[in-house]
C-alpha cells in the first residue's frame, strides 16, 4: 500500500511549480511535508489528490491515481484541504456523512450515521455533531473536515496544513490522533506542517521541499539539518538536544 | 412717362397679391393661439391623415412635404395601398419619424421648411420641447384631436384643417356631416329606457378565439357604448384605457350584445379580419367562432345571437359617425331601425374621400 | 447514541415540514378555485367538480374550463420555477440566482415576441401553441449553447456563467428592438406576455409542464447529496468523488426545461424561482434531500396565493401577476432578512 511519486512535474501555464518531484510514502507511517511559503507543498497535496493533473507518475499500491475514476478515488483518497471558502449551513455530522458520499441514499442508513459518529468520537468532537459549519471556529471547522477525510475510510490520507489555526494543546492532540489513526488502519498519511518542531516530533519521514524540488527526504534526524533547512528556509538553526528530543532553533 | 409708371406699378401689384398668404391667428384644440400661413402651401402631417385629406382634398395631399410613415404604412395598411394605387406620388413624400415611437425628427421637419406642422393633441406631452425649437424656428405646431371621441373637437379639428388649408367649404360640409349624423344617435339616447349589458373585445391576438382580447374602460369604444345607450360591462374593469377582463367576468355579467373590433388585416387567419381586402362571409364565418368559447353558449348574446364585427378604426375618425351608427344598431335595433350604417359610410367616401370603399368594415352575424 | 437519535428526530421534522407545506400548498390551491368573478363559492365549486351534470353550464364551464386549469397551472409552475430556481442557487453558489440568470427566461421571452410580431401559421399546429412553441425553441436554443460551451471547456462553470449571461444581454437587447418595430398592438401582447398571465391555462398546456416537473423531480433528488457536497466548494466535491462539470450541465439542462416548460405557456412570472428557495433554505437549511422539493412546494405556494390574489384585486380585471409575486414576495424577502437568517 505504498505511495510511490516519480518524476513529477507540473506548472502553472509557464511557471514550474514542481520539477522532478520523487518520494515514497509507507503505510502506517506520517509523512510529512515541509518547506518554505510557494515551495509548492499545496500544489504537491492537489496533484496527490487528483485535483490537478501533473506529468510524471503518481501510484498508490501500483495503481496511477490519475487514471482512477473519480468514484474509485473518491474511495481511495482522503482530502482536507486548507479551510472551505464559504462555509454552508451544514452541521458537522452532516458533512462528515458527505464523506461517504457513494454509500449515501435518499433515506440514510442509521448504519452510517453510527460509522460516521464513531469518526467523531474519535476526534473528540462528538459535541459538535449538531453545529452548524457556520457558527464554529477556523479549527474545529477543520476537525469537521478531518472527520470527512477519515469517514470514507481512504487509504491514502491527505493533510494539508492541518494544524493552522489550533491552538497549542488542540495542535498536539490532532497529530497525535492522525499518528494513532494512522498506525491502527494503516494508511499512507501525507501531511504538509509548517512548524519543524512539530514535525519532528510527529512524523516518521519527512519530505523537504525547496522551489518546487525535493532537497532531501528520509528520517526527520537525516533531513532536518541546519544544512537542509537553511537551503529550504534561508535560516540559520542550531540543534539542541533536550534528552531523547532534538529541538531546532533559529539562531539570530 | 409717369403713366408708364403707375401702369407698371398696379400690374406688379396685381401679379403679387395671389401670392401674398397673410399670417392669420387661429385656435388649436389645446387652445393654443398660433400664427399661421393662411392658406399653407407646405404641410407637414405627423396623424390623422384620413381627416386631414377628408377635409382638404386631393389639393390638400398635395401640399403634404412631409409626415410620419409609420402611422400609415405598416400599421393601416390597406388604406395605405388604396391611397398609394391613387396617388403614388405620396410612396416619394420624406419620413419625418413618428411621435408614439419617439422618433420624430426637428431637424428633418426643419430641412423642409413647412408652413404648419399638425399633430395630434394626445402626442403634445411627448414633444414640448420639439414644438419650441419649431416656433424658434418660424414653424407653427398646431394641434387637432380626434381621440377624444367628442363632437365638439371632431368639429373644431375639421374645421381648423379646412380653414388653414384654404378649404373652408369643404371642412364645414363635412364637419356639418358628422354632426348630422352622429345626432341621429347622440338626440334619441336620452329616451331610451333600458341600457342593454354590451361586452366589447378587440379582435387582434394571432390566436383568435382562443386568447383575449383588450375591452374598454371609460374611453374610446368603452364611452362609445354608453353614449349610444348601452351598459359597458368592463367599465369598471380596466384600469388604464384598455386591456383584457377576466373570461370569469364576462360569463358572469351575461352580455345581451357582443361587438368584435376588429383589426386591419382583412386576410387574417383567426381574428375577425376587417379592412379594405376582408370579405364579409369570411368575417361572418370568424366571427360565428366565437360562439364556441367555453361557457359562451349560455350568454344572452349567443343564444339571441347578437353578435356583431366592426373596424377598429370606426371609432376616433372623422368616419366614425358609421361607427356609432352601427353601434346604436346592435344596441337598440328596434329604436334604431331606420339607420343605415353601411350607407352612412358609402355617404363618407363618395362625398369625401378620393379613394374607393371596398371590402367589410362592418358584419353583424346574421 | 444520543446524537444519532437527535439526527433522526431532525430528519423526521424537515419530513413533516414538507408534508405540511404539502397540505398548506393544497389548501391554497382550493382557495384559488373557489376564488373569481363569478361568485361560485366552495359548495358550487365542488358540485362542479364531483357532480357536474348538477349544476349550470356556465358554473361547469367556469370550474372545467378556467379555474381549475389556471389554478393547477398556479401550483404546478410555481413548483417548476421553484425547483429550477433552487437547483440554480446551489450550482451557481449564489443565493441571489434565478431560473432566469443565464439566459433561459430571455431566449424565451424573445422567442414569444418574435412569435407575436411574425403572425405565423404553421399547418398542424393549434394558434394557441405556436407564441409557447417560440418561447421554448429559444429558450432551448439558451440551454443547448451555455451547456456545449461548459462541456467544451470541461469543469469550467465559469465559462458556462459567461456565457449565459451574455445571451441574457443579447436577447434582451434582441427584444428591445423587436418591441421597437412592433406595432400597438404587437407591443401590448408582448408586454403583456412578459408580466406573465394565467388566462391561457388549459388542460393541454397543464399536462406538458406536469409531466415535465414530475419527471425532473426524481431526476433531480438522484443527486441530491451531489448538489449537497458542491455546497463545500467545486474542488471539495470533486474530491468527494462528484464529477462536477458533468453534475453542473446535467442540471443546468434541467433547471432549463424546467424553466422553459413553465414560461412558455405564461410568460416570464418573475421572483418566484428567487423566493421559494430562499424561504426553504430559512425553513430546513442546506440539505438539499429537503431543500430541494420543499422549495419546489414554497415557490407552488408562492405563485397560488398570487394567482388567487390577482383575481381578488379587481374583482372581473386581470391584475398582472408578475407585478404580483414581486409584491407578495418582497415582504417575505424582508421577513427573512430582519431575522437574520441570510444565509451563506
Amino acid at each position: 500500500m505504498t505511495l510511490r511519486v516519480q518524476d513529477l512535474n507540473f506548472s502553472y501555464g509557464s511557471r514550474a511549480v514542481l520539477q522532478s518531484i520523487s518520494f515514497e510514502a509507507l503505510p502506517g507511517q506520517v509523512t510529512a511535508v515541509l518547506g518554505a511559503n510557494a515551495a509548492g507543498k499545496s500544489t504537491l497535496l492537489k496533484c496527490l489528490s487528483g485535483l490537478l493533473k501533473p506529468s510524471g507518475s503518481i501510484a498508490l499500491d501500483g495503481e496511477s491515481i490519475a487514471d482512477m475514476s473519480p468514484h474509485r478515488r473518491a474511495h481511495a483518497v482522503g482530502a482536507m484541504v486548507q479551510d472551505i471558502g464559504a462555509p454552508a449551513r451544514l452541521t458537522v455530522l452532516e458533512t462528515a456523512l458527505l464523506g461517504r458520499l457513494h454509500a449515501l441514499t435518499l433515506k440514510v442508513d442509521p448504519r452510517e450515521v453510527e460509522r460516521v459518529m464513531g469518526v467523531l468520537r474519535r476526534l473528540h468532537i462528538e459535541a459538535l455533531a449538531d453545529r452548524l459549519l457556520t457558527e464554529l471556529s477556523g479549527g474545529q471547522r477543520r476537525m469537521a473536515l478531518l472527520a470527512q477525510a477519515l469517514a470514507g475510510s481512504p487509504r491514502l490520507l491527505l493533510l494539508d496544513e492541518p494544524t493552522a489555526n489550533l491552538d497549542l494543546p488542540n495542535e498536539l492532540e490532532a497529530l497525535r490522533l492522525v499518528r494513532a489513526m494512522t498506525a491502527e488502519s494503516g494508511l499512507v498519511t501525507v501531511v504538509t506542517l509548517h512548524d519543524l518542531n512539530v514535525t519532528a516530533r510527529f512524523a516518521d519521514r519527512v519530505v523537504l521541499m525547496g522551489e518546487g524540488r525535493v532537497i532531501g527526504s528520509g528520517a526527520p534526524e537525516d533531513t532536518l539539518t541546519p544544512a537542509l533547512i537553511e537551503r529550504a528556509y534561508g535560516v540559520k538553526t542550531r540543534l539542541l538536544r533536550d534528552g531523547d528530543r532534538v529541538v531546532i532553533v533559529p539562531e539570530g | 412717362m409717369k403713366k408708364m409708371f403707375w401702369l407698371m406699378a398696379l400690374i406688379i401689384a396685381a401679379a403679387a397679391v395671389p401670392a401674398c398668404a397673410e399670417k392669420k391667428a387661429v385656435v388649436d384644440v389645446l387652445g393654443r393661439e398660433v400664427s399661421v400661413e393662411v392658406p399653407a402651401r407646405r404641410v407637414v402631417l405627423t396623424f390623422n391623415f384620413e381627416e386631414y385629406v377628408a377635409a382638404t382634398g386631393a389639393e390638400g395631399l398635395d401640399k403634404v412635404v412631409g409626415w410620419a410613415r409609420k402611422y400609415w404604412e405598416g400599421r393601416r395598411q390597406s388604406t395605405w395601398d388604396a391611397f398609394a394605387a391613387r396617388f403614388p406620388h405620396i410612396k416619394d413624400i420624406p419620413d419625418v419619424g413618428y411621435i408614439p415611437k419617439n422618433t420624430f425628427n426637428t431637424e428633418a421637419v426643419m430641412a423642409l421648411a413647412p408652413d404648419v406642422v399638425f399633430c395630434a393633441k394626445n402626442d403634445a406631452k411627448k414633444i414640448p420641447d420639439e414644438v419650441k425649437r419649431l416656433a424658434e424656428a418660424g414653424i407653427p405646431v398646431v394641434f387637432v384631436d380626434y381621440h377624444d371621441q367628442t363632437v365638439e373637437n371632431h368639429v373644431k379639428s375639421t374645421l381648423l384643417f379646412g380653414r388653414i388649408m384654404g378649404q373652408e367649404a369643404r371642412a364645414q360640409a363635412l364637419a356639418d356631416w358628422y354632426r348630422k349624423c352622429v345626432n341621429k344617435v347622440y338626440d334619441r339616447v336620452p329616451k331610451l329606457a333600458s341600457r342593454p349589458r354590451v361586452y366589447m373585445e378587440f379582435s387582434g391576438d394571432k390566436s383568435g378565439p382562443a386568447a383575449v382580447g383588450s375591452s374598454w374602460g371609460k374611453l374610446m369604444w368603452g364611452a362609445l357604448i354608453e353614449r349610444c345607450g348601452g351598459t359597458n360591462i368592463a367599465r369598471d374593469l380596466v384600469p388604464g384605457s384598455d386591456a383584457p377582463i377576466a373570461r370569469e367576468a364576462v360569463l358572469a355579467a351575461d352580455p345581451e350584445v357582443i361587438v368584435l373590433a376588429g383589426n386591419y388585416r382583412g386576410d387574417a387567419a383567426l381574428n375577425v379580419g376587417l379592412g379594405y381586402e376582408a370579405k364579409p362571409e369570411r368575417a361572418r364565418e370568424q366571427l360565428a367562432g366565437y360562439m364556441s368559447r367555453p361557457g359562451w353558449e349560455g350568454l344572452s348574446a349567443v343564444k339571441n345571437r347578437r353578435l356583431g364585427a366592426l373596424y377598429h378604426d370606426l371609432s376616433r375618425h372623422i368616419f366614425d359617425a358609421a361607427g356609432v351608427q352601427f353601434l346604436a344598431k346592435m344596441i337598440h335595433p328596434a329604436e334604431f331601425a331606420d339607420l343605415d350604417p353601411q350607407a352612412t359610410l358609402a355617404e363618407f367616401y363618395e362625398k369625401f374621400f378620393p379613394v374607393p370603399l371596398t371590402g367589410a368594415l362592418m358584419v353583424t352575424l346574421d | 447514541m444520543e446524537t444519532h437519535s437527535s439526527y433522526a428526530r431532525q430528519s423526521k421534522r424537515k419530513c413533516s415540514l414538507l408534508l405540511v407545506f404539502a397540505a398548506l400548498l393544497l389548501l391554497a390551491v382550493l382557495r384559488d378555485v373557489t376564488t373569481g368573478a363569478a361568485g361560485l363559492g366552495f359548495k358550487q365549486v365542488t358540485a362542479a367538480v364531483f357532480a357536474p351534470d348538477s349544476v349550470s353550464p356556465t358554473a361547469r364551464a367556469v370550474v372545467w374550463s378556467l379555474r381549475l386549469p389556471a389554478a393547477l397551472t398556479a401550483a404546478v409552475v410555481g413548483a417548476s420555477l421553484g425547483l429550477a430556481g433552487a437547483v440554480m442557487q446551489t450550482i451557481l453558489a449564489n443565493p441571489l440566482a434565478s431560473p432566469y440568470t443565464l439566459g433561459v427566461g430571455a431566449g424565451a421571452a424573445f422567442g414569444a415576441s418574435l412569435a407575436i410580431v411574425l403572425d405565423l401559421h404553421l399547418a398542424s399546429l393549434p394558434p394557441e401553441y405556436i407564441v409557447p412553441l417560440f418561447a421554448f425553441v429559444f429558450a432551448g436554443g439558451v440551454c443547448l449553447v451555455v451547456a456545449m460551451l461548459g462541456h467544451s471547456r470541461a469543469g469550467s462553470s465559469a465559462v458556462m456563467i459567461l456565457a449565459g449571461i451574455a445571451l441574457l444581454f443579447l436577447f434582451q437587447a434582441l427584444q428591445a428592438l423587436l418591441q421597437f418595430f412592433a406595432s400597438e398592438g404587437d407591443l401590448q401582447a408582448i408586454v403583456f406576455w412578459t408580466f406573465g398571465s394565467l388566462q391561457k391555462a388549459a388542460w393541454s398546456k397543464l399536462g406538458i409542464t406536469a409531466a415535465i416537473l414530475f419527471a425532473a423531480l426524481p431526476l433531480v433528488l438522484c443527486d441530491a447529496w451531489s448538489y449537497t457536497a458542491l455546497l463545500l466548494g467545486d474542488e471539495r466535491a470533486e474530491s468527494l468523488g462528484v464529477r462536477v462539470a458533468s453534475l453542473k450541465r446535467r442540471a443546468f439542462v434541467l433547471v432549463s426545461l424546467l424553466t422553459a416548460a413553465a414560461v412558455c405557456f405564461t410568460g416570464t412570472i418573475g421572483f418566484v424561482g428567487l423566493a421559494g428557495p430562499h424561504i426553504a433554505r430559512a425553513l430546513c437549511g442546506d440539505d438539499q434531500r429537503f431543500y430541494l422539493p420543499l422549495s419546489s412546494l414554497c415557490g407552488a405556494l408562492v405563485l397560488s396565493a398570487a394567482s388567487t390574489l390577482s383575481k381578488s384585486i379587481v374583482t372581473g380585471g386581470i391584475f398582472p401577476i408578475g407585478v404580483i409575486t414581486a409584491l407578495t414576495g418582497v415582504p417575505f424577502f424582508f421577513a427573512l432578512a430582519l431575522r437574520g437568517r441570510w444565509t451563506r
